[in-house]
């Protein structure tokens, strides 16, 4: 590379988004790319096995993960590493609190997304809530209505905690879970969506295989 | 009263530098409650080695459900370990404690800057959050941490070779992705903080081969066992990371900076 020749820029080039619809990987995706006003040109696949609602990214096939994102010749597949690109990416400021306290508590409530919130949030989609799972969900959504009646966001401010959680959030209304009880949570994503374009597409939310009020 | 922290962490037991916290040193030590055999865990140590954070740590007895006990829920509701305390501070879970630390550290960030470096980064991590350490802990669990519980339990080798198949390819990948490189994304980062606890647990059992087998992975972890903290203090992560004999006495090793 000559002296002042410049390294290729691919920050202008179009952002491809490939997801499934109704993942809540694929929806946190979504969600960040709306709070960060980034504009995606969007594949979503409709599932054709059982959607993962646990993890980051699934296989479609052997090697293929989604959600992927692909701007330029730099891909990337999964919602966490999704969402540091989009956040970069985007415009304003940066979503990862400054303070290393608020950072650790955005990390914690992501972290009891992946590990707490998923798994209860799946079984109410598959219809197949049990008491355990339940309690799980009760726990996490009384917690966070509790957090978000003293606070604007979970964590204070904005943050990445926000795409993560509230994806989750609209699934369970989608599921016609009962969300009445959790009035600040409801506030919270009206919140949410006036940072955002809009409210998130409807073409992009799951048909619910059994509604949660049938099996809880 | 003393909490679960002070119990098992006790961070002036030594009666050392700080203890009558004339230094003020206290409000910036860390506390930490885990177990040897749980990836988190080590990552978080490694975290606070690499960072320059001194940090206590103490075992949690997960083997009897202490997470899930009023001593530990009252600070965490939903029994999430490891857990951390910093004076008033409580956090728990990996992310939440590794970002607390690398935030509050020394060092220079462990999150790169560059947004595909970060981007490629997140990705390897989620590579070994979801794909490899169900695998790994099948290992750990069937081979080491059951046999704790009870001496008599036989290991069920079918699960085991199962695991073993499945971590094939994604050590492959990785094996691949090294190619090249000394750390996982080029410089070293938090990615390689997860998958040092990764392969390391992976090494205690007998799948150690599978790393053997794989040059670059083999060269990695060796020069993991060599490589100065992230801060530039005189500390080597990797030392810290427990033995096979230290998981089964179920000890952790706390991270004791000396060279301020």
């Amino acid at each position: 590379m000559g002296f002042f020749s410049r390294k290729k820029n691919n920050s202008s080039q179009e952002i491809v988004l490939l997801g499934i619809k109704g993942q809540v990987a694929t929806m946190k995706c979504l969600l960040m790319a709306s709070i960060k006003d980034v504009s995606l040109k969007t594949t979503v696949t409709s599932p054709e096995s059982d959607i993962d609602q646990i993890n980051s990214y699934q296989y479609i096939g052997e090697v293929d993960k989604t959600p992927t994102l692909t701007q330029g010749d730099f891909s990337i597949s999964g919602a966490r590493a999704i969402l540091t690109f989009l956040d970069v990416r985007g415009k304003g400021a940066s979503l990862e609190p400054k303070k290393a306290r608020t950072l650790g508590i955005q990390n914690y409530w992501i972290d009891i997304c992946y590990q707490t919130l998923a798994p209860a949030t799946e079984a109410v989609i598959q219809g197949e809530i049990t008491e355990q799972s339940q309690a799980c969900l009760k726990k996490v959504l009384t917690s966070l209505n509790a957090i978000l009646a003293e606070s604007q966001y979970i964590v204070g401010q904005l943050s990445l905690a926000e795409p993560n959680v509230a994806a989750y959030i609209y699934l369970l209304r989608c599921c016609d879970y009962d969300m009445t009880i959790y009035p600040n949570i409801g506030k919270w994503i009206s919140r949410l969506e006036e940072t955002m374009s809009g409210p998130l597409n409807i073409g992009y939310l799951p048909t619910p295989m059994k509604s949660a009020s049938q099996v809880a | 009263m003393m909490d679960i922290f002070e119990q098992r962490a006790p961070m002036n037991a030594d009666g050392g530098y700080g203890s009558t916290g004339e230094m003020k040193k206290n409000q910036y030590m860390l506390q930490l409650l885990g177990t040897p055999w749980d990836m988190d865990t080590l990552k978080c140590i490694i975290t606070a080695a690499e960072q320059g954070m001194e940090m206590r740590t103490g075992y949690l007895d997960t083997l009897s459900g202490e997470q899930d006990q009023a001593a530990y829920r009252d600070i965490f509701e939903f029994g999430t370990y490891p857990g951390l305390k910093e004076a008033d501070y409580n956090i728990a879970g990996a992310n939440g404690i590794m970002a607390f630390i690398n935030a509050r550290g020394l060092g220079y960030s462990l999150v790169p800057k560059n947004v595909t470096e970060a981007a490629t980064q997140d990705f390897w991590i989620d590579i070994a959050i979801t794909e490899a350490t169900p695998n790994v802990n099948v290992l750990v669990q069937e081979q080491i941490v059951k046999r704790l519980a009870d001496t008599s339990y036989n290991t069920d080798n079918i699960v085991c070779n199962h695991a073993k198949e499945k971590l094939n390819s994604i050590l492959d990948a990785l094996d691949k992705q090294l190619t090249g490189k000394a750390y996982i994304i080029g410089k070293y980062s938090f990615s390689d903080i997860h998958w040092t606890a990764v392969i390391h647990l992976l090494m205690l059992t007998d799948a150690a081969t599978m790393v053997s087998q794989r040059p670059q992975i083999l060269r990695w972890y060796n020069s993991l066992a060599s490589r100065k903290s992230n801060c530039g203090q005189d500390i080597v992560s990797f030392s810290l990371l427990p033995r096979l004999e230290n998981v089964q006495r179920k000890q952790l090793s706390s991270v004791v900076i000396d060279d301020f």
